[in-house]
């Protein structure tokens, strides 16, 4: 029981200061560019 | 001086990463006092004070612990990228491709034939993205592209990459055609007129300045590409400020690769310690002024996979001014150094595109459940071993990690995890 109370579970939500592909068509992360 | 602040901290600004680990394919962060486990396949947190695994592994959902997949793009668009030409107007010091130095330029017939090809199969959409060398020294190419798509009703969406070294009127033109433009910019005039020079030597920054004006009256499609070397490592914060002062709102920050022309200054890579303290810091001036900045290393922090990028996949096709079809935007010649990624050939004569199945059977193989140095990386499935060829350029190995890419994303993987445990 003490174990099961220690867990938390949250939503994983990125930081507004962080941008992250959500899915395949954001359009302007989608692009990678890697080269530099 | 408050920019520099990063720098004179070093490493002590830096996460303690040492007690990370790997658990049933998700990365587990010790943060605070507490485990942090991270399930990009369900997108949530677990946070316990006490790590008992085989409790874990009974009470966490099959969900959350998911299987990782090879990264395809979505099959119903056809991914087109147009190098128009190796040409450029900047003579950047560490540029991948020696821009400018060999010029060429494509033509009309293998572009649209290459349209052709995507339009004849199964496809919804069409994505096409226009490189370089700079794009727009080609940019009778890109607006004839536009114009045959639109003839051929082809439901299309352009992309392209410049150094913003254009013309009000080609600006203009991307803006109106809603274009998703990546802009490259290194930070103040004062930065840029060093690593990015012009051919002639003048100085450029108020063109590029004019065109990030235009571009940012639809900030939803502009991006700012900077690439961080020795010259620009302690301006991180303020390249965030300066980009942001134009409307930029997505920040993409890259620690410089040692190839093309940086080959001849190794130098100018920033330690990784620095680069991944800059970042850090630069997150927090993107979230007090209210945009976003992204590495690599996060951009598939929701999409596990396990394969970098499609590159491995022959889900786009990539069409040179030497007639090559490559899978990798940075490889775009048949005498490339790297041409495992060179899958093909347009032929003139018969006028059709000729693949290399071989090659392309080869890039497939490519997993990182084969790469031993990933085996127990809690970052395993969402960097997929990286930059196929940022890893190559390094160990002369496409089944070798990249040392230098591992420890700055092991930093800031880290960090934006922690970020993400914060309610």
């Amino acid at each position: 029981v003490g174990m099961m109370e220690a867990i938390i579970i949250i939503n994983a939500e990125i930081p507004s200061e962080i941008a992250a592909m959500e899915k395949n068509d954001d359009p302007i992360l989608d692009k990678l560019t890697c080269a530099d | 001086v408050t920019h520099l602040a990063y720098l004179k901290k070093g490493e002590n600004m830096l996460p303690d990463i040492s007690k990370d680990f790997l658990f049933n394919n998700l990365p587990v962060i010790f943060h605070d006092g507490e485990y942090i486990i991270y399930s990009p396949f369900e997108k949530k947190l677990v946070k316990v004070k006490n790590f008992n695994k085989k409790f874990l592994q009974e009470h966490l959902s099959v969900k959350f612990f998911g299987t990782p997949k090879k990264r395809e793009l979505k099959l119903k668009y056809g991914h087109l990228s147009i190098i128009t030409t190796t040409d450029c107007n900047l003579r950047c010091e560490y540029c991948f491709a020696n821009g400018g130095e060999k010029p060429i330029y494509i033509d009309e017939e293998i572009s649209f034939k290459a349209i052709d090809e995507l339009t004849r199969k199964d496809i919804d959409d069409l994505e096409v993205t226009f490189f370089g060398g700079e794009p727009t020294m080609n940019m009778g190419i890109v607006k004839k592209v536009v114009e045959y798509c639109k003839n051929k009703n082809v439901k299309a969406h352009f992309d392209i990459t410049t150094n913003g070294v254009i013309n009000t009127e080609k600006a203009n033109f991307l803006l109106d055609n809603k274009f998703n433009v990546t802009i490259s910019v290194d930070g103040p005039p004062v930065i840029q007129s060093k690593i990015r020079k012009s051919v002639s030597g003048n100085d450029v920054t108020k063109v590029i300045e004019n065109t990030m004006s235009i571009l940012a009256k639809a900030p939803e499609r502009l991006k700012a590409r900077v690439t961080i070397t020795n010259t620009n490592i302690s301006y991180m914060p303020e390249i965030v400020k300066y980009a942001a002062r134009f409307g930029i709102k997505y920040i993409h920050f890259a620690a410089v690769n040692i190839t093309g022309r940086a080959k001849s200054a190794t130098d100018m890579q920033p330690s990784a310690h620095s680069y991944a303290s800059g970042f850090i810091e630069s997150m927090s001036m993107a979230k007090k002024l209210g945009v976003s900045v992204t590495d690599e290393g996060l951009i598939y922090l929701l999409q596990p996979a396990t394969s970098f990028c499609s590159s491995t996949a022959k889900t786009k096709l990539i069409v040179t001014p030497d007639d090559s079809i490559s899978t990798c935007l940075e490889i775009q010649s048949c005498d490339a150094e790297n041409n495992l990624f060179i899958i093909g050939k347009y032929n003139r004569l018969t006028k059709e595109f000729e693949y290399n199945d071989d090659k392309i059977n080869n890039l497939k193989c490519l997993d990182v459940d084969k790469i031993k140095e990933c085996e127990i990386c809690p970052w395993k499935y969402i960097c997929s071993s990286g930059c196929p060829i940022r890893n190559i350029v390094k160990t002369n190995d496409i089944y070798k990690p990249n040392d230098y890419y591992c420890t700055i994303k092991k930093y800031i993987l880290h960090e934006v995890v922690s970020r993400m445990s914060i309610r």
